[in-house]
């Protein structure tokens, strides 16, 4: 029975320090840097167990040791202390594909690689044309891979990999750079092997993969698990605390909270809308008059019942002055709201203002 | 000791289980060496007959020894050194040139040695054509010594192993001994007698020759070649080299092995 289990695994890297980066100890992103025993602690004492029949998402920020974790649960690394038992054949699907040479055509590269991950040469001869087809490559199969574009290497990463049955399979990432078609037909694939193998654990950034393909969410922070429960609360809880994080006003966790912002809004996720009007501030940055966002940000506000500044409502006012600078109606607005709060106008406003009044005196004589 | 011999064995196990792949990727590796140049790895055998050529003649006149027996002595010696050479200088970056695999899946590390031999192999095996050559222009008719290719080379391959294996960790933790074992071959080429005979060395140096294993894994794969059956010394010396040399390397390996992926 395919089974793996962790005792108080730990990982951490040698490496050369200069004296100031040890003085800075724990990133924000990235291991806890141990200055004493020079070394990058990747993951600290994990204790995991994970029986049969387990789906596995891994969640964390960049460096939070996602992928360390797959690879000791793939057996590459042993763990330094503690011990790693994994009973059943693995398959990863990380981003190198083993084997692969770029002088290589295609089709070469399928048995190269399909030996280097446990196939043998009957069995991967077997399976060469299925995998062929899937990758959809045609005539560019016959050609050195060298040539092929990202997305061209990544089909046939994916066909290779997906090719065999193995009891254990660990997933890094994966579908980062294929085109919408081929995206939707690789998580077809993904889910039907990860409904054939007994154990599947998958590190991504995607919450919509994480959601359909997991049913077990592990948040990873700094090399240590914080988290661990249903994978729909897991990932709503960790929405919950990058918002919240990004809240305080912390720079790093609100550029976060816009990462994560973004890749829930491309993928066409729902975004709960802390997260969202945490996003908004750190777009704010960029661009601090967007009127659209402005907008949103507003209508977010009055949804969380939170107050909104009067200089809030000006901003806006003055946002739809510049595109539509005749609105009689909106100068009255902001009359109206410098009169009443004693706010101050910005600059180009006030052009336009004087402009205006230049006007209507004028049109009067 | 015995649980490094164990992790060792077991390693070594899992590596012939899936001799397919290396096996396969040996053929592949001298096959893409073909690739975008019209001779692939005849250029190495190119470069070696017009080095052949040219030290046969003039230095069979420098040392004035008869051409057609320097001949016949220097292309097998050289064919043979370049077997040991590349064996032990490409055998250091094995393990640094298999990252992609070594941190994608658990492999057994040996199957990359393997891989390796047998591509070494396959391009030594490139290079007899020269011998041929030599053969049908100097009309020598091989004995039946020339069985005793068969186990010298196979020593020559069992201490290529312990040497790339060993070569190989050592590389991986400090990646300067691939220059050091580079330029080292290159100075152990001139102070082992690849292109001098041996006689016209006397006898103040003599353990430059008595003393050098390069030299006597040079002899069980060359004298064959030559038609004579290498000393009992040299087999001695290579039998003993692939007996301490394997238990070492492997002892060490077996000791290292859960570490290595760490040191990528």
């Amino acid at each position: 029975m395919p089974r793996i289990r962790l005792r108080d695994a730990t990982v951490a890297f040698p490496v050369k320090l200069a004296p100031q980066t040890a003085a800075a100890g724990i990133g924000q992103t990235g291991g806890r840097i141990d200055a004493a025993t020079r070394q990058i602690v990747a993951l600290d004492g994990i204790t995991l167990d994970i029986p049969s029949g387990s789906r596995i998402g891994l969640i964390g920020h960049n460096g939070a040791g996602k992928s360390t974790l797959l690879r000791v649960l793939a057996g590459v690394y042993e763990p330094i202390s503690g011990e790693a038992e994994i009973d059943g054949t693995i398959a990863t699907l990380f981003n190198a594909t083993p084997g692969l040479n770029v002088d290589s055509t295609g089709r070469e590269n399928i048995i190269t690689c399909g030996l280097h991950l446990g196939l043998s040469l009957k069995e991967v001869r077997a399976r060469a044309a299925e995998i062929a087809e899937f990758t959809e490559l045609g005539g560019y199969l016959d050609l050195p891979v060298r040539i092929y574009s990202a997305g061209m290497l990544m089909r046939l990463g994916f066909a290779i990999a997906t090719s065999l049955e193995p009891d254990i399979l660990l997933i890094d990432e994966g579908l980062g750079t294929g085109d919408a078609g081929f995206t939707v037909k690789a998580e077809t694939r993904m889910r039907e092997l990860a409904e054939r193998a007994s154990i599947l654990v998958v590190a991504s950034h995607s919450m919509a993969l994480l959601n359909t393909l997991c049913t077990t969410g592990i948040v990873l922070e700094h090399g240590k698990i914080v988290a661990m429960g249903p994978i729909e609360t897991v990932l709503s809880d960790y929405r919950a605390k990058v918002a919240a994080d990004a809240s305080t006003g912390d720079k790093n966790a609100r550029r976060a909270a816009y990462t994560m912002a973004q890749e829930l809004a491309n993928t066409g996720q729902e975004l709960p809308p802390e997260l969202e009007l945490q996003a908004l501030i750190e777009a704010f940055t960029i661009r601090p008059d967007d009127l659209s966002m402005l907008r949103r940000y507003r209508s977010l506000l009055v949804m969380l019942g939170k107050p909104v500044e009067p200089a809030l409502d000006l901003k806006i006012e003055q946002a739809t002055l510049r595109l539509t600078p005749e609105d009689s109606e909106v100068i009255m607005r902001i009359l109206v709201l410098v009169k009443a709060h004693g706010l101050s106008i910005d600059e180009d406003i006030q052009a336009i203002l004087t402009n205006r009044l230049r006007e209507l005196t004028g049109a009067d004589r | 000791m015995s649980t490094w011999l164990r992790v060792a064995a077991a390693d070594l196990d899992a590596s012939i289980a899936r001799r397919d792949l290396w096996i396969h990727q040996g053929f592949i590796d001298v096959i893409r060496r073909y690739r975008r140049t019209a001779l692939g790895p005849l250029w190495h055998t190119l470069h070696l007959g017009a080095l052949i050529l040219l030290l046969g003649f003039v230095w069979s006149a420098i040392f004035r020894i008869d051409t057609a027996a320097y001949f016949q002595t220097i292309t097998p010696t050289l064919i043979v050194w370049t077997l040991i050479a590349s064996i032990i200088v490409e055998g250091c970056g094995t393990f640094v040139a298999a990252q992609s695999t070594a941190l994608s899946i658990r492999f057994p590390y040996t199957a990359f040695i393997f891989a390796h031999l047998w591509r070494m192999l396959l391009i030594f095996a490139h290079h007899l054509v020269l011998l041929v050559i030599v053969y049908l222009v100097l009309g020598v008719t091989p004995s039946l010594t020339l069985l005793l290719v068969i186990p010298g080379l196979s020593l020559i391959l069992i201490n290529g192993f312990w040497i790339s294996l060993l070569l190989s960790i050592l590389t991986l933790k400090a990646r300067d001994v691939q220059q050091i074992v580079a330029s080292g071959m290159q100075i152990a080429l001139f102070a082992t007698p690849v292109f001098w005979p041996r006689d016209l060395l006397g006898p103040r140096f003599a353990f430059l020759i008595d003393y050098n294993p390069l030299y006597h894994l040079l002899l069980i794969g060359r004298d064959p070649f030559i038609g004579r059956a290498p000393p009992i010394e040299s087999w001695l010396w290579a039998g003993g080299m692939a007996a301490v040399g394997l238990t070492v390397s492997l002892l060490v390996f077996g000791a290292v092995r859960r570490r290595l992926a760490y040191w990528y």
